[in-house]
């Protein structure tokens, strides 16, 4: 083996890990674990006013904006959307598949329920066509429930998620999200040419 | 008190002693308006009913040695002007409305509310002393059998005429009115008056016969037959069968025989939602009863004592998971229900559509058996209220 596929025991362990849990309790339960998981980080978040929406913006350019702290930085592409160029999960994925090719079975099956409308996918406005991996299940509503410790102005912020590029350049749409926010389609679909993930904020009056 | 200032009599029939017992003690209140009479099955009440005048019978449907149903129809020969109230764990709203469409017939659901039983009673006897048509039907008795599921075949008796119903499984397969068979004898027969019905648990009937339900053959002959006392050119009824496809029946009888509505507004399921879990956490040693979406979401929770139900949520998607899992490993199908038992009493898990698991937190003393009856009456209902 050359060094470049040592492989990194954590993040195969955790993919083997989902797919192990979809293999024992399927892929519904399984994604609920994940969302729980993530959301149960993301509390543990401090809050946080930025006086304003430049202060925002400041703080993802120095990395001390909390979703900033989890995902990296994003790249702001006018208005209120943003892009995000690298994936936090690629590195997992590339350490996975520069060894075993493929990522876990199972894991088709996962997204599928993890874009299925429900409860708790509308309630952090995640999912809905957007997920193109069992990981935008963690990241998703991660980031969503991290927008929710953060106000601008002493106003709260929701943040819909408009879609995601797979590793494979497989580009996913979140049709209602993309509405809810008012955002046109086209805008999502440039932003993914050069960004793995697209999410618009709003600020809440 | 009747018209010569006797006390009423009624009778309540059940297998179920201590209910019984019950029963008598919470009627005795009402002892200057009636007398309350007791019989453990059908074969016990028709000896009161012999021996005693009897102004109302109550009667359970579920009974050893002579069911409900045996002693409905003993009282259609024998007693048909004595009305009868029906006890039944299987009842929902579009039924009850059916059966009142097809007579008089009062049912309760099992389990019983004590006010409501008083109610009915009071009810029934005011109608009865104002001479009002009482007693079983021969249409409310089908609808019985329909909802009980019951695999029997009847011999009906009417002013000189004789015919048959074949049942399996609460399904109408066959009829004879003597002239002929199949449809056209069902309308003909359902429409009969003054019915005597005798009833046998036997069906020797395999295959349907009759192509129209049940419920569509009973508008049906209600319709043919208001249009026969109408008209001095009566339609025949095989004409009518011929006329109407049994599988798409008239528009005006839908309305009637249609599912219960799934389009309501998500609160009006949810407020459905509460009142289903209120009814399981009625029943016996049940503590708490949640509905959880299969990610492990809690959808809406009862509980009787505190507990954490997200995190029981959680677990229990978990649980049914592992459980379905297990299922599909040995190839043993869809999951019908899964139960873990404690020192303290069962949990069980169960799938109501393809979103959602119910959770049945109990106690030793739980009655199993009236959870799993309640389970199977509502889990239609409940997948209607969790869906998104």
């Amino acid at each position: 083996m050359s060094d470049g596929k040592i492989l990194d025991i954590a993040h195969v362990s955790f993919l083997d890990m989902i797919k192990i849990m979809i293999t024992m309790s399927g892929a519904a339960s399984a994604k609920g674990t994940l969302i729980r998981n993530a959301l149960k980080t993301a509390e543990r978040i401090h809050e946080v006013d930025y006086a304003t929406f430049d202060d925002y913006l400041a703080a993802i350019e120095n990395a001390t904006n909390p979703i900033t702290m989890v995902e990296g930085k994003a790249t702001h592409a006018g208005g209120f959307v943003f892009g995000l160029q690298l994936c936090p999960f690629g590195p997992s994925i590339k350490n996975y598949t520069q060894v075993f090719e493929k990522l876990p079975e199972g894991f088709a099956d996962f997204t599928a329920e993890f874009n299925k409308t429900s409860n708790v996918t509308d309630q952090y406005r995640v999912g809905e066509g957007a997920g193109v991996s069992p990981f935008c299940s963690v990241h998703q509503p991660m980031r969503s429930a991290i927008a929710e410790k953060i106000t601008i102005g002493g106003k709260k912020i929701v943040i819909h998620q408009l879609g995601c590029k797979s590793g494979g350049g497989k580009k996913g749409f979140a049709e209602k999200w993309i509405a809810a926010a008012g955002v046109d389609k086209a805008v999502v679909d440039k932003i993914l040419d050069n960004h793995m993930c697209c999410y618009s904020l709003r600020i809440v009056d | 008190m009747d018209s010569h200032g006797r006390s009423k009599k009624i009778l309540i029939v059940d297998d179920e002693k201590y209910f019984l017992l019950s029963l008598v003690e919470g009627l005795s209140q009402y002892a200057d308006t009636f007398t309350t009479l007791t019989a453990e099955n059908g074969r016990a009440a028709i000896g009161v009913l012999e021996s005693t005048g009897v102004d109302l019978v109550v009667t359970d449907l579920n009974m050893p040695e002579m069911d409900g149903f045996g002693l409905l129809a003993h009282m259609s020969k024998a007693y048909p002007g004595v009305p009868v109230v029906v006890m039944t764990a299987y009842c929902t709203p579009e039924i009850k409305k059916k059966l009142s469409e097809f007579g008089s017939l009062k049912i309760l659901e099992k389990p019983i509310e004590f006010k409501e039983l008083v109610d009915s009673i009071h009810a029934e006897l005011a109608s009865n002393s104002e001479s009002y048509l009482r007693g079983i039907t021969l249409p409310a008795f089908l609808q019985l059998l329909e909802m009980e599921r019951k695999t029997c075949t009847l011999r009906i008796r009417s002013k000189g005429k004789v015919g048959f119903l074949c049942l399996r499984d609460g399904q109408l397969l066959e009829a004879d009115n003597g002239n002929g068979r199949g449809d056209a004898a069902a309308l003909d027969i359902v429409a009969w008056d003054e019915t005597e019905i005798e009833i046998s648990s036997v069906c020797k009937i395999r295959e349907s016969k009759i192509q129209a339900s049940l419920g569509f053959i009973l508008m049906e002959a209600f319709r043919l037959k208001d249009e026969r006392e109408r008209s001095t050119a009566p339609e025949t009824a095989s004409r009518a069968v011929d006329a109407a496809p049994a599988a798409e029946p008239p528009t005006t009888f839908t309305e009637i025989i249609a599912e219960p509505t799934t389009t309501q507004s998500k609160e009006g399921n949810m407020a459905d939602l509460k009142e289903l879990l209120t009814e399981f956490t009625k029943l016996q040693g049940v503590n708490a009863v949640c509905l959880v979406g299969r990610d492990g979401f809690l959808l809406d929770s009862i509980a009787k004592t505190g507990f954490d139900a997200e995190m029981i949520g959680a677990i229990a998607s978990s649980g049914f998971g592992s459980s379905e899992s297990m299922g599909k490993q040995l190839g043993k199908g869809a999951m019908q229900m899964s139960m873990i038992e404690f020192d303290d009493g069962p949990v069980l898990f169960s799938p109501v559509g393809a979103d959602a698991i119910f959770v049945i937190i109990a106690d030793k003393d739980a009655n199993l058996g009236m959870v799993r009856m309640k389970l199977k009456k509502h889990t239609k209902d409940l997948a209607v209220a969790a869906a998104v």
